[in-house]
């Protein structure tokens, strides 16, 4: 039935920001800047708008950082931690559509009605920086690179659903979870960490959410993962042993 | 005016290089030069909210595109913006298989190709799915002229936004384990987009053969049949000629 499930995980607890906790800090010094969303703006273009200051907030593990319904005032640069986007389908339940890293934006599904259309949650203790949004578009005004960045980074969320969209319409179960562990493990390798070995924040039932399987789908494919020897998980911590297998298995097959 | 006049020519000139790729008798291929201010779609499109002045000067250049025929294919260039002003339009990628898979639905209003802001190349391709009509304007001219004007800058950045969204809810569907469920959900999308284009929510067309739905949601076109024949042997609703008449809009939730 279309009955809202109840948020048992994750409690709707929004923190108030606290002026004295916060840090404020610039684009131009960012290590993150090029995954971000002033990647692909030169040094000239970057000094042009170094008035686009953010304010660094934590975020606790299983804090909402917005929920849907909340207004669209600004967008978030995650700078460390993890996240997970969840939408609500008219009628139905939550899905989660999207777990962010570190250099990742979060926010956009706002700009289209100035209102968020998703909950984005902390799945560990997390740390952004919040970009006011009319600032940006203030910004823009004078700075058609940043102008055409917004664009980029908007087109490229597109780019990265598309990808999710092929991989869910050809692919079982097992080259399902495959297909994120390898996503997870090429982006953790872009920020410089292990390709081959990390903590994975997301439930089986978030992944399985995201991945259109059941939680006992998951579950499954994991263990036959674990059983053909290509991953071992201990705890949280996951190991990918034999990336260039797990990559063979992406490759969609004609199911249906 | 003079200049303005040739500019637009020179502007259509370079589109119908683009676009002629796929040279269609039926369609000849032939851009005609039109009006965003004369456009009785434009409270969905580009225009929205924004003041006819900002954009009267903005040449438009639009034509019929022939079901099946390829407006933009991945790889090319993006320069244009595209919008669609009638029909319906698709974008599609094959996977490695070669199967085509259904990336995204696009209606009158909706801008198309917006996946190719990213890295300045269409990601996919843009097909029509009937008998539609396109409209196309060059975007460093757009870019330039919204310098000027705040709300087509906002306006632009929107677009992106509201495919952003439309992306994510097609995304949901994908995701929902049960396809029954997912048609259901899917026909209630449909409906919902409707009743914005100012058709019945409850009786309006949904120009896709049952095979073309059950591409877009990734499931069996015989289990679609199945599930419409189900639907209608229930009262729920009738699909008939392209036509969806939603009988008992309640109990097609309650399936969701």
């Amino acid at each position: 039935m279309a009955e809202k499930p109840a948020h048992e995980e994750h409690t709707l607890v929004r923190r108030a920001p606290t002026s004295a906790a916060e840090l404020r800090t610039a684009c131009a010094s960012c290590k993150l800047r090029e995954l971000c969303l002033t990647g692909m703006m030169t040094d000239e273009e970057l000094a042009g708008i170094d008035e686009l200051v953010e304010t660094r907030r934590r975020v606790p593990r299983g804090e909402v950082l917005f929920a849907r319904g909340d207004t669209f005032d600004a967008l978030y640069a995650v700078r460390t931690g993890f996240f997970k986007t969840r939408i609500m389908v008219p009628e139905g339940r939550d899905q989660v559509t999207g777990f962010q890293m570190a250099g990742e934006l979060l926010g956009l599904d706002g700009v289209a009605n100035d209102e968020h259309e998703v909950d984005a949650i902390a799945l560990e203790d997390s740390e952004v920086c919040t970009i006011p949004y009319h600032e940006l578009e203030r910004l823009a005004r004078v700075s058609q690179p940043l102008q055409r960045q917004l664009h980029r980074v908007m087109s490229r969320e597109i780019v990265r659903d598309h990808g999710v969209m092929l991989l869910l319409g050809g692919m079982k179960a097992d080259a399902r979870v495959a297909a994120l562990l390898v996503n997870l493990s090429r982006r953790f390798k872009a920020r410089g960490y292990a390709a081959d070995q990390f903590q994975l924040r997301a439930t089986r039932e978030e992944m399985g959410s995201y991945l259109g399987l059941t939680l006992e789908t998951v579950s499954r494919a994991f263990k036959r993962l674990q059983d053909s020897g290509l991953i071992s998980i201990s705890g949280r911590e996951t190991r990918l042993l034999d990336l260039p297998r797990l990559e063979g298995m992406t490759a969609p097959s004609d199911v249906h | 005016m003079l200049s303005q006049e040739s500019s637009s020519i020179t502007h259509i000139k370079s589109l119908t290089a683009l676009a002629g790729r796929q040279q269609d008798p039926a369609c000849g291929d032939h851009w005609e030069v039109g009006a965003c201010a004369s456009c009785d779609r434009r409270q969905h499109c580009l225009p929205g909210d924004v003041e006819a002045t900002e954009y009267a000067a903005l040449p438009v250049a639009h034509r019929r595109i022939a079901r099946g025929e390829v407006l933009v294919h991945a790889g090319d260039p993006c320069t244009t913006l595209f919008t669609a002003r009638s029909g319906w339009l698709k974008t599609r990628m094959h996977d490695s298989n070669g199967r085509e898979r259904i990336l995204d639905l696009m209606r009158p209003g909706d801008a198309l190709g917006l996946d190719g802001f990213a890295d300045g190349h269409h990601a996919a391709d843009i097909v029509a799915l009937h008998d539609s009509q396109v409209c196309a304007l060059e975007l460093s001219r757009l870019f330039n002229n919204s310098k000027g004007s705040d709300r087509l800058r906002r306006r632009l950045l929107r677009l992106g936004g509201i495919a952003l969204r439309r992306q994510q809810s097609l995304m949901a569907l994908r995701v929902e384990p049960s396809v029954t469920r997912r048609l259901a959900l899917f026909l209630l999308q449909q409906s919902a987009a409707a009743g914005e284009l100012g058709e019945s929510p409850l009786d309006f067309r949904l120009r896709l053969t049952r095979v073309e739905i059950a591409d877009v949601l990734g499931m069996s076109a015989g289990i679609v049949s199945r599930d419409l024949k189900a639907f209608e042997q229930r009262g729920w609703l009738q699909f008939d000629r392209q036509r969806l008449r939603i009988r008992d809009r309640q109990q097609l939730a309650a399936a969701v």
